[in-house]
């Protein structure tokens, strides 16, 4: 569970990188999450859900959940690929909200959800690129 | 300008040599280990020894090991007046006259195929506690209980209580008994009558086939005792001896470390893989007294090579394998076994690492890594994290010390040290664990490339040093010397040259480069912005 002072140092980062655009969610509950809003370089918007059990010792798990039913260049459903290192996703949620591969085992406890967001705004840009142009978002985005 | 011989002619001055037409004769010598052309038996060095039969013997079967061994034949034969008997002071065969010359210590070995060191009584240890227990309890003249025997060596092990340690060997029954000084004296076929206690026959259950009987008797100063092996419808006299109880178990460790008042220091271990198993119980043999062990994991086949458990322990929880590893070393260490998942049970694992002098963090992930750098920070423990890399092509060990402004592990990482990346994988479980979800079946089980036992054993000991002098600090025990040394917290050690230590020069005869085999103390400083130690 997330200890009061460092949701203080969160909240500080998050509002210098993302002010006003996230909201804790169920805080003491030990089942808190994160929202938080990110707008790409296209001007498209996505919602991410960050799941925070056990941070900061864990790396955190971060689903797209809003738009739903993301599609790929073809019109393939970003969760039918399931687990792929091309499109950097892993196994999506029981609502079928895509999980993004972000710090992976380069993971420490000083790393803010700041940085999280940061990262997965990268990917959110690469996914535009992929619906661009049909390039994988590996062809974009080195692996973590 | 000297005359050139072709290899031919060489050849042929060596057949003239060793026909006997040219003079000579080629000799080894036992000086310098090389074979001589030698005038024969003319010019032949003091030291060289005459070539015989080459063929038969290539170190010149000479004619003295007959002499020697037709002497031993005469001797042995009686015909002599002298026989072979052993000096166990010496440990050598000594000739010496037949009943006359004998030392006081020599036995004469009348049986060598049988036994090589000529034991004429089996011996029984019986372990004090129990037998203390047993007087205590005073109301049992005689007890039943098992007795474990490795029958080719005729030593056994006999309890009455469940053995704190693991046993091994035969089991057989046996018998506590405590005697009158009266029945003490008797005749042993009339107090074995008198006990009720039935000679064994010989029969095909090997469990059956033989009894320990140990007797005691108290008279008003001291316990007598002796032991009796029955088997075959008879009985043989044992020596008897006691497992002794702690005090005298670690008296040889006194003078180099306090081993009394390590014997109260408490060290939490978490992982009792590779790392963690040999640590426990060289930490045990070190003298420390209580133990704390974490780990959900059980033996498997994959773990044997490089653990200290064996195939005997197969399907075993390691804490418990572990646990009596430990108590083999020291039957009085206290421990306690966790079966957990720290990372599932973090609140349990809170309570019992709070009274614990020293943790040591062997796991396998930083999820488990990240948790105990938090808790030691926060309740202000020593700790100490240690790991090798791919195919434990060398290691690190890290320690964090909360009494001075040192770093924690996040500091480290942070700065790129400890660098999980590269991280040993010796399971395919530890592949699925850490490597992520994409990497194909085939990447996961290329990724477990396991190093040597003999190359995570320094890790190993560098660890179990650091952990003695850090529980041995101030208390002028004889690791003070060390204590001047291993002031880094960080330290880097190289088995080969391959991989991340690729560019390292070879170490060939120079002592003055980095190379491998080698320890690297580094200085790493505190992050002043860390978020997790400045925040404690």
């Amino acid at each position: 569970m997330i200890t009061t002072q460092r949701l203080k140092i969160e909240q500080q980062a998050l509002d210098f990188g993302f002010p006003k655009r996230y909201v804790f969610h169920n805080l003491g509950s030990g089942s808190e999450w994160l929202e938080v809003g990110l707008r790409t370089n296209a001007g498209k918007t996505y919602r991410l859900k960050i799941l925070l059990d056990d941070f900061p010792l864990k790396c955190p798990e971060v689903f797209v959940f809003q738009p739903t039913n993301l599609k790929d260049y073809n019109g393939k459903l970003l969760k039918d690929y399931g687990v792929s290192a091309t499109m950097h996703l892993l196994g999506p949620d029981s609502q079928g909200n895509i999980k993004l591969c972000h710090y992976g085992d380069k993971w420490h406890g000083n790393v803010t959800l700041y940085k999280v967001a940061l990262k997965c705004l990268v990917w959110l840009n690469c996914y535009d690129g992929h619906l661009r142009t049909g390039q994988p978002i590996d062809h974009y985005l080195k692996h973590q | 300008m000297g005359t050139f011989k072709t290899p031919t002619k060489v050849q042929e001055e060596i057949a003239n040599i060793n026909d006997g037409n040219s003079g000579k004769e080629v000799a080894f010598n036992p000086q310098t280990g090389e074979l001589e052309v030698v005038d024969s038996q003319s010019d032949i060095a003091p030291n060289s020894t005459t070539i015989t039969d080459v063929a038969n013997d290539g170190f010149a079967s000479d004619k003295r090991p007959v002499k020697v061994q037709d002497e031993i034949a005469n001797i042995n034969d009686g015909s002599s007046g002298k026989e072979v008997a052993f000096n166990p002071q010496t440990g050598e065969l000594e000739v010496v006259e037949s009943q006359s010359d004998i030392s006081p210590n020599s036995t004469t070995i009348t049986d060598v195929a049988n036994d090589g060191f000529a034991r004429q009584t089996p011996i029984v240890y019986a372990y004090e506690e129990e037998v203390n227990n047993f007087f205590k309890a005073g109301n049992n003249p005689i007890i039943k209980g098992a007795a474990f025997g490795w029958q080719e060596e005729d030593v056994y092990h006999v309890h009455i209580d469940i053995p704190k340690t693991p046993f091994s060997g035969t089991p057989c029954i046996s018998y506590f008994a405590f005697v009158s000084q009266a029945d003490f004296s008797l005749d042993k076929k009339d107090l074995i009558q008198k006990l009720g206690i039935e000679l064994p026959k010989r029969t095909n259950n090997v469990f059956l086939d033989k009894t320990i009987l140990c007797v005691f008797s108290y008279n008003g100063t001291s316990i007598s005792k002796y032991a009796l092996l029955l088997a075959d419808n008879t009985f043989q006299e044992c020596e008897l001896k006691y497992v002794p109880q702690k005090s005298e178990l670690y008296s040889r460790a006194k003078g180099l470390l306090e081993v009394d008042i390590l014997e109260k220091k408490s060290v939490a271990i978490i992982g009792l893989g590779s790392f963690g198993s040999n640590i426990a119980i060289e930490l045990a043999k070190a003298g420390i007294g209580n133990f704390k062990l974490f780990d959900f994991d059980r033996i498997e086949l994959s773990n044997i090579a490089r653990h200290t458990c064996g195939i005997n322990d197969l399907g075993r929880y390691k804490t418990h394998a572990i646990r009596d590893a430990i108590l083999q070393k020291n039957p009085f260490a206290k421990i306690l076994t966790f079966e957990i998942n720290i990372n599932e049970t973090p609140d349990l694992l809170l309570s019992e690492i709070k009274d614990v002098d020293m943790i040591l963090c062997l796991t396998d992930e930083n999820q488990s890594r990240s948790r105990l750098n938090s808790i030691a920070v926060e309740n202000k423990k020593k700790i100490i994290f240690g790991r090798a890399i791919t195919r434990a092509e060398g290691g690190d060990v890290f320690r964090y010390n909360p009494e001075e402004n040192k770093p924690c592990l996040a500091c480290l990482i942070g700065k790129g040290l400890f660098n999980f990346q590269q991280e040993e994988i010796s399971t395919e479980k530890q592949a699925n664990r850490n490597l992520p979800a994409y990497t194909s079946a085939e990447d996961k089980a290329a990724a477990v490339q396991v190093g040597l036992s003999s190359d995570i054993l320094p890790i190993c000991n560098m660890i179990v040093k650091l952990t003695l002098i850090e529980l041995s600090k101030g208390l002028n025990s004889g690791l003070a010397t060390l204590e001047e040394d291993l002031i880094a917290d960080y330290y880097i050690w190289a088995n080969r040259r391959e991989i991340k230590y690729k560019n390292l020069p070879k170490m060939e005869f120079k002592a003055n480069h980095p190379s491998i085999l080698r320890w690297y103390g580094v200085r790493v400083p505190k992050d002043q912005n860390c978020l997790i130690c400045n925040n404690s």
